[in-house]
Parts: C-alpha cells; structure tokens; sequence
C-alpha cells in the first residue's frame, strides 16, 4: 500500500514539513531557506546545518530527488517525488484532523 | 602575517573551540586552517566573528553543494578536518545565528560524531587484544600498554560526553 508507506513518515518536524512544501517546485538549496523564510513570514529560518541534514535524509527516503540540470552549477536543484506528494498530503490530514479536535475543546472551555 | 597555535580541544569541546576561535577573532587573528592540532591564523583587522563547527558525516561527494549551502546563507568555509568544518560569519551579518535551527539535527551532529567514536573505540580495542595477550614485561610492551590504556580511556570519556551532550539536547525538546 502506498499510503501506508507514506504515513511511516509522520508527523513531520517543521522542518521537514517546510522543506518539502517549498519544494512545490525545482529549488535550490538557498531558494529552500528563503522560500520557508518567505511563506512562514520570516517566522522559520533554517539554518544551513539544519537544511543540509533534511535534504541528504529526505532524499535518502526519497521523498525529494534531485533534477538533472547544468552539471557545471554546484548548486542542486531539487524537486518533489510523488511520494513526496503523499507525504505533504498525509501530513496535512493530521495537522487538520488536530486543528479540528483542538478547535472543538477551545469553543466548549469558552463555553463553560 | 600568519602565526600557528597549538592547541588541544577534545571532540566534545567543540562550542569552547568556538568561543576561543571568536575570541581570536576580536585580537586579529583569523582562522585560515587546522591540521592536527595546529591552528593557522593569518592577521586581520580585528573583528567580532562567529565560528561554528560541523561534523559531516555524509560521503564527501557532495562537499561542493554542502559548502554552497553554507556560503549562500552567510558563512565562509574556513578549515576542514577530518569530518569537521570550520565556518565563520562576521557579526554584524545577517544570517542566522546558528547553523542549526532545530534540536533534531543538531543531536543528528552529535550521532554522526558518537559513531565515529564507537569505531575508533571498536578498533583501538581490536588493536590492543594482542598487546594485552602478550606478557613480556619489557619497558617497551609495559609503555605500549599504558599507552593504549590512556588512548582508551580518552575515547571512553569522548564517548560519555557526547552521549551527555545529545541526552541534553533531547531532554530540552519535549
């Protein structure tokens, strides 16, 4: 089952949960840090210790793979793989799931 | 001007290192390599700097990539040693303060580190099997023994404080 092989991954940390939506489309690894800086409104910051390890791991579990293109740039251009895609998926049904449970216990404690 | 220091800091030191390396920042000398032990500076301008150390445990065929990264978020590639990495950044820049912005991947540098320390353990310890076994008690064998008990002992010690270090890390996660 594919799904089942996709919610091994859960829960993400942050920053892998980042990591992976920025790579919506083909990033490099400084467009990843200002991609996550931009989108979380400059709430997140990776640092390039932390990046490096989340793209080495996540490509090992390939859940992100490298585009072949100009091989003179030392700098790697990396992109989602479908089972990428179902991880974020996935990931997002939790996160959800848990807004939704939270959501109802704050309205009955304003309630009461 | 280049002058060269020796000076010992244990694979556990590594945040002493580099509060000694800034501080050799601010009296004008910067960090242009490290052998062994020996540290080469070269004379600047002083100037208030940031160092970090990496531990990459990853095969270095990436290294390119790995040092791109770093340079494009703010930090020079200083030294390499042995699977650790040397990387500066003036104060007043605006990049993040550490290389690290989460508790996971930094305990994930310390893993790398600890197992390379079982290795060398494991193979100090397979190495010293037939010192141990032999009985001669020339002044030659009795040196060579204590040699590898003192050699074995750091490493233990090594090993118990990183193992300190990550079970801290993690205790300040949840």
């Amino acid at each position: 089952m594919k799904n089942t092989e996709a919610s091994s991954f859960l829960p993400l940390t942050h920053t892998t949960f980042y990591t992976l939506i920025a790579l919506e489309h083909p990033l490099h690894g400084y467009g990843i840090m200002q991609k996550v800086e931009h989108v979380s409104a400059g709430d997140v910051k990776i640092g390039p210790g932390t990046l490096y390890s989340a793209l080495s791991k996540l490509e090992k579990q390939k859940l992100i793979k490298k585009v072949d293109g100009d091989s003179g740039d030392r700098r790697k251009l990396y992109t989602l793989t479908g089972l990428g895609q179902d991880v974020i998926r996935l990931e997002y049904q939790r996160l959800s799931h848990l807004v939704q449970v939270g959501k109802d216990v704050i309205k009955r404690m304003e309630d009461n | 001007m280049e002058k060269k220091v020796t000076r010992i800091f244990w694979a556990w030191q590594d945040a002493e290192e580099e509060i000694w390396l800034r501080k050799m920042s601010n009296e004008g000398w910067k960090l242009k390599s490290y052998k062994s032990l020996r540290y080469t500076f070269e004379q600047i301008t002083p100037e208030d700097a940031i160092y970090r150390l990496d531990y990459k445990t990853t095969t270095n065929e990436d290294l390119d990539e790995y040092i791109a990264i770093y340079e494009d978020a703010g930090w020079e590639h200083v030294a390499q040693f042995s699977g650790w990495h040397y990387f500066r950044s003036a104060e007043n820049n605006s990049a993040a303060p550490d290389i690290y912005s989460d508790q996971a991947s930094k305990i994930q540098k310390y893993s790398g580190l600890l197992t390379t320390l079982y290795i060398s353990l494991l193979a100090l310890l397979l190495l010293s099997i037939s010192v141990f076994l032999n009985d001669s008690e020339s002044v030659f064998f009795t040196a060579l023994k204590w040699m590898y008990v003192i050699v074995i002992a750091i490493m233990v010690i090594a090993v118990v404080k990183v193992l300190i270090k990550i079970r801290r890390l993690k205790d300040q996660t949840l």
